[in-house]
Protein backbone atom coordinates (compact mmCIF):
# COMPACT_ATOMS: atom_id res chain seq x y z
CA UNK A 1 0.00 0.00 0.00
CA UNK A 2 1.02 3.59 -0.50
CA UNK A 3 1.28 5.84 2.51
CA UNK A 4 1.42 9.59 2.05
CA UNK A 5 2.78 11.36 5.10
CA UNK A 6 1.55 14.93 5.20
CA UNK A 7 3.16 17.49 7.44
CA UNK A 8 3.13 21.26 7.36
CA UNK A 9 5.24 22.10 4.34
CA UNK A 10 6.29 18.77 2.97
CA UNK A 11 4.86 15.41 2.09
CA UNK A 12 6.64 12.11 1.69
CA UNK A 13 5.64 8.82 0.09
CA UNK A 14 6.18 5.42 1.64
CA UNK A 15 5.49 1.98 0.25
CA UNK A 16 4.70 -1.13 2.25
CA UNK A 17 4.29 -4.41 0.41
CA UNK A 18 1.69 -5.71 2.84
CA UNK A 19 -1.73 -4.38 3.69
CA UNK A 20 -1.82 -3.04 7.22
CA UNK A 21 -4.78 -3.54 9.47
CA UNK A 22 -3.88 -1.56 12.53
CA UNK A 23 -5.37 1.25 14.57
CA UNK A 24 -1.89 2.57 15.23
CA UNK A 25 1.07 3.16 12.92
CA UNK A 26 4.57 4.34 13.67
CA UNK A 27 6.53 6.53 11.31
CA UNK A 28 9.76 8.36 12.07
CA UNK A 29 9.23 7.45 15.72
CA UNK A 30 5.90 9.25 15.85
CA UNK A 31 2.66 7.39 16.44
CA UNK A 32 -0.39 7.85 14.24
CA UNK A 33 -3.91 6.88 15.28
CA UNK A 34 -6.50 5.78 12.77
CA UNK A 35 -9.33 8.21 12.16
CA UNK A 36 -12.59 6.71 13.35
CA UNK A 37 -14.50 7.43 10.16
CA UNK A 38 -12.04 5.70 7.89
CA UNK A 39 -12.04 2.72 10.24
CA UNK A 40 -15.83 2.56 10.40
CA UNK A 41 -16.00 2.65 6.61
CA UNK A 42 -13.39 -0.13 6.28
CA UNK A 43 -11.18 2.01 4.09
CA UNK A 44 -13.89 3.03 1.65
CA UNK A 45 -14.12 6.78 2.17
CA UNK A 46 -14.16 8.05 -1.40
CA UNK A 47 -12.43 7.43 -4.71
CA UNK A 48 -8.99 8.07 -6.10
CA UNK A 49 -7.42 8.27 -9.53
CA UNK A 50 -3.77 7.61 -10.23
CA UNK A 51 -2.43 10.49 -12.30
CA UNK A 52 -0.37 9.18 -15.20
CA UNK A 53 1.99 10.95 -17.55
CA UNK A 54 1.86 7.92 -19.84
CA UNK A 55 0.42 4.43 -19.62
CA UNK A 56 3.36 3.19 -17.53
CA UNK A 57 4.10 6.12 -15.27
CA UNK A 58 2.29 7.37 -12.19
CA UNK A 59 3.16 10.90 -11.14
CA UNK A 60 0.40 11.76 -8.70
CA UNK A 61 -2.97 11.05 -7.22
CA UNK A 62 -6.39 12.69 -7.41
CA UNK A 63 -8.77 12.11 -4.53
CA UNK A 64 -12.43 12.74 -3.94
CA UNK A 65 -13.64 11.87 -0.47
CA UNK A 66 -17.30 11.68 0.46
CA UNK A 67 -18.29 15.21 1.38
CA UNK A 68 -19.50 14.40 4.90
CA UNK A 69 -16.06 13.19 5.94
CA UNK A 70 -14.22 16.54 5.66
CA UNK A 71 -11.04 14.87 4.39
CA UNK A 72 -11.04 17.04 1.26
CA UNK A 73 -11.02 20.16 3.43
CA UNK A 74 -8.31 18.69 5.59
CA UNK A 75 -6.07 17.98 2.60
CA UNK A 76 -6.48 21.47 1.22
CA UNK A 77 -4.85 22.94 4.32
CA UNK A 78 -1.54 21.67 2.99
CA UNK A 79 0.18 23.97 0.48
CA UNK A 80 1.24 21.18 -1.90
CA UNK A 81 -2.32 19.86 -2.31
CA UNK A 82 -4.23 21.33 -5.23
CA UNK A 83 -7.96 21.79 -5.59
CA UNK A 84 -9.35 20.82 -9.01
CA UNK A 85 -12.66 20.48 -10.82
CA UNK A 86 -14.33 23.31 -8.92
CA UNK A 87 -13.16 22.01 -5.59
CA UNK A 88 -14.61 18.52 -6.00
CA UNK A 89 -11.17 16.89 -6.11
CA UNK A 90 -7.79 17.28 -4.50
CA UNK A 91 -4.56 16.40 -6.25
CA UNK A 92 -1.03 15.73 -5.11
CA UNK A 93 1.67 15.56 -7.76
CA UNK A 94 4.66 13.43 -6.83
CA UNK A 95 6.81 14.71 -9.67
CA UNK A 96 6.35 16.84 -12.74
CA UNK A 97 3.38 19.10 -13.23
CA UNK A 98 1.24 17.61 -15.96
CA UNK A 99 -0.57 14.35 -16.52
CA UNK A 100 -2.80 12.73 -19.09
CA UNK A 101 -6.45 13.15 -18.15
CA UNK A 102 -7.40 10.32 -20.48
CA UNK A 103 -5.19 7.88 -18.57
CA UNK A 104 -6.27 8.97 -15.11
CA UNK A 105 -9.78 7.72 -14.40
CA UNK A 106 -9.33 4.75 -12.08
CA UNK A 107 -11.91 5.74 -9.45
CA UNK A 108 -10.31 3.19 -7.17
CA UNK A 109 -11.46 2.82 -3.58
CA UNK A 110 -9.62 0.19 -1.57
CA UNK A 111 -7.61 0.40 1.64
CA UNK A 112 -8.00 4.14 1.92
CA UNK A 113 -7.41 4.96 5.58
CA UNK A 114 -6.54 8.16 7.41
CA UNK A 115 -4.28 8.42 10.46
CA UNK A 116 -3.27 11.43 12.51
CA UNK A 117 -0.52 12.19 15.00
CA UNK A 118 -0.58 14.40 18.05
CA UNK A 119 1.42 16.96 16.07
CA UNK A 120 -1.32 17.15 13.43
CA UNK A 121 0.64 15.25 10.85
CA UNK A 122 -1.41 12.84 8.78
CA UNK A 123 -0.97 9.60 6.90
CA UNK A 124 -3.33 8.72 4.08
CA UNK A 125 -3.12 5.15 2.78
CA UNK A 126 -4.11 3.81 -0.63
CA UNK A 127 -4.44 0.31 -1.99
CA UNK A 128 -2.21 -0.46 -4.97
CA UNK A 129 -3.39 -3.89 -5.91
CA UNK A 130 -4.61 -3.19 -9.40
CA UNK A 131 -1.56 -1.29 -10.62
CA UNK A 132 0.54 -2.94 -13.30
CA UNK A 133 4.14 -3.86 -12.60
CA UNK A 134 5.35 -0.87 -14.62
CA UNK A 135 3.00 1.50 -12.85
CA UNK A 136 4.08 0.23 -9.46
CA UNK A 137 7.75 0.58 -10.43
CA UNK A 138 7.21 4.18 -11.46
CA UNK A 139 5.48 4.90 -8.18
CA UNK A 140 8.24 3.26 -6.17
CA UNK A 141 10.76 5.70 -7.64
CA UNK A 142 9.13 8.30 -5.40
CA UNK A 143 8.76 6.15 -2.29
CA UNK A 144 10.80 5.06 0.65
CA UNK A 145 10.13 1.39 1.22
CA UNK A 146 9.11 0.32 4.70
CA UNK A 147 8.12 -3.05 5.99
CA UNK A 148 5.28 -4.03 8.23
CA UNK A 149 7.49 -4.26 11.33
CA UNK A 150 8.63 -0.66 10.85
CA UNK A 151 5.09 0.67 10.61
CA UNK A 152 3.62 -1.41 13.39
CA UNK A 153 6.35 -0.31 15.78
CA UNK A 154 7.90 -3.70 16.33
CA UNK A 155 11.34 -2.21 15.84
CA UNK A 156 10.73 0.59 18.27
CA UNK A 157 10.03 -0.99 21.65
CA UNK A 158 10.55 2.41 23.21
CA UNK A 159 7.31 3.41 21.51
CA UNK A 160 5.51 1.16 23.94
CA UNK A 161 4.45 -1.52 21.52
CA UNK A 162 4.68 -5.12 22.57
CA UNK A 163 6.18 -7.30 19.89
CA UNK B 1 -21.34 -2.36 3.68
CA UNK B 2 -19.14 -1.37 0.73
CA UNK B 3 -15.67 -1.38 2.28
CA UNK B 4 -13.36 -4.18 3.30
CA UNK B 5 -14.06 -7.47 1.52
CA UNK B 6 -16.90 -5.92 -0.44
CA UNK B 7 -14.52 -3.39 -1.94
CA UNK B 8 -12.62 -6.27 -3.48
CA UNK B 9 -15.85 -7.73 -4.82
CA UNK B 10 -16.74 -4.42 -6.43
CA UNK B 11 -13.29 -4.28 -7.94
CA UNK B 12 -13.85 -7.72 -9.41
CA UNK B 13 -17.23 -6.67 -10.74
CA UNK B 14 -16.18 -3.36 -12.28
CA UNK B 15 -12.64 -3.97 -13.46
CA UNK B 16 -10.23 -1.04 -13.63
CA UNK B 17 -11.13 2.51 -14.63
CA UNK B 18 -13.66 3.46 -17.28
CA UNK B 19 -12.27 1.01 -19.82
CA UNK B 20 -12.81 -1.94 -17.53
CA UNK B 21 -16.28 -0.75 -16.60
CA UNK B 22 -17.24 -0.21 -20.25
CA UNK B 23 -16.16 -3.76 -21.09
CA UNK B 24 -18.36 -5.08 -18.30
CA UNK B 25 -21.34 -2.99 -19.39
CA UNK B 26 -20.95 -4.14 -22.99
CA UNK B 27 -21.13 -7.72 -21.76
CA UNK B 28 -23.71 -7.18 -19.04
CA UNK B 29 -25.88 -10.17 -19.97
CA UNK B 30 -22.99 -12.51 -19.17
CA UNK B 31 -21.80 -10.78 -16.04
CA UNK B 32 -21.70 -12.90 -12.91
CA UNK B 33 -22.04 -11.05 -9.63
CA UNK B 34 -19.06 -11.88 -7.41
CA UNK B 35 -19.92 -14.33 -4.68
CA UNK B 36 -20.84 -12.57 -1.45
CA UNK B 37 -21.78 -9.25 -3.04
CA UNK B 38 -25.31 -8.58 -1.90
CA UNK B 39 -28.09 -6.54 -3.43
CA UNK B 40 -27.97 -4.23 -0.41
CA UNK B 41 -24.26 -3.58 -0.94
CA UNK B 42 -24.81 -2.80 -4.61
CA UNK B 43 -27.60 -0.39 -3.71
CA UNK B 44 -25.35 1.27 -1.13
CA UNK B 45 -22.56 1.70 -3.69
CA UNK B 46 -25.06 3.07 -6.21
CA UNK B 47 -26.10 5.73 -3.73
CA UNK B 48 -22.55 6.59 -2.71
CA UNK B 49 -21.37 7.38 -6.22
CA UNK B 50 -23.92 10.12 -6.57
CA UNK B 51 -21.91 11.99 -3.93
CA UNK B 52 -18.60 12.24 -5.75
CA UNK B 53 -17.22 13.80 -8.90
CA UNK B 54 -16.61 11.72 -11.99
CA UNK B 55 -13.92 13.18 -14.22
CA UNK B 56 -13.79 10.33 -16.77
CA UNK B 57 -17.34 9.03 -16.55
CA UNK B 58 -16.17 5.89 -14.76
CA UNK B 59 -18.82 6.11 -12.07
CA UNK B 60 -21.55 6.78 -14.63
CA UNK B 61 -20.71 3.51 -16.35
CA UNK B 62 -20.59 1.68 -13.02
CA UNK B 63 -24.02 3.15 -12.22
CA UNK B 64 -25.39 1.68 -15.45
CA UNK B 65 -23.92 -1.70 -14.55
CA UNK B 66 -25.56 -1.63 -11.15
CA UNK B 67 -28.86 -0.44 -12.58
CA UNK B 68 -28.85 -3.45 -14.88
CA UNK B 69 -27.94 -5.87 -12.11
CA UNK B 70 -30.47 -4.41 -9.68
CA UNK B 71 -33.42 -4.62 -12.07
Amino acid sequence: MLLIHLSNNVFKLYYCNTLLNSDLLYLNKSSFTIDVKSKENEGFVGFFDWLRSDEFTIIGIRICYFEDLLYNELLLKFPYVNSTFDGKFTEILFKGNSYSSELSGDQDFTNNYVYHSQDNDFIFTFGLDHLTENELSSLLENCEVLNEEDLLGSRYPEAGVLT
Amino acid sequence: MVGGANAERFRTLFGSNEVGAKAVLDNIKNVKIPEGLTRESMQAYRELITRVGDTRGTQAIRAKILDQLLK
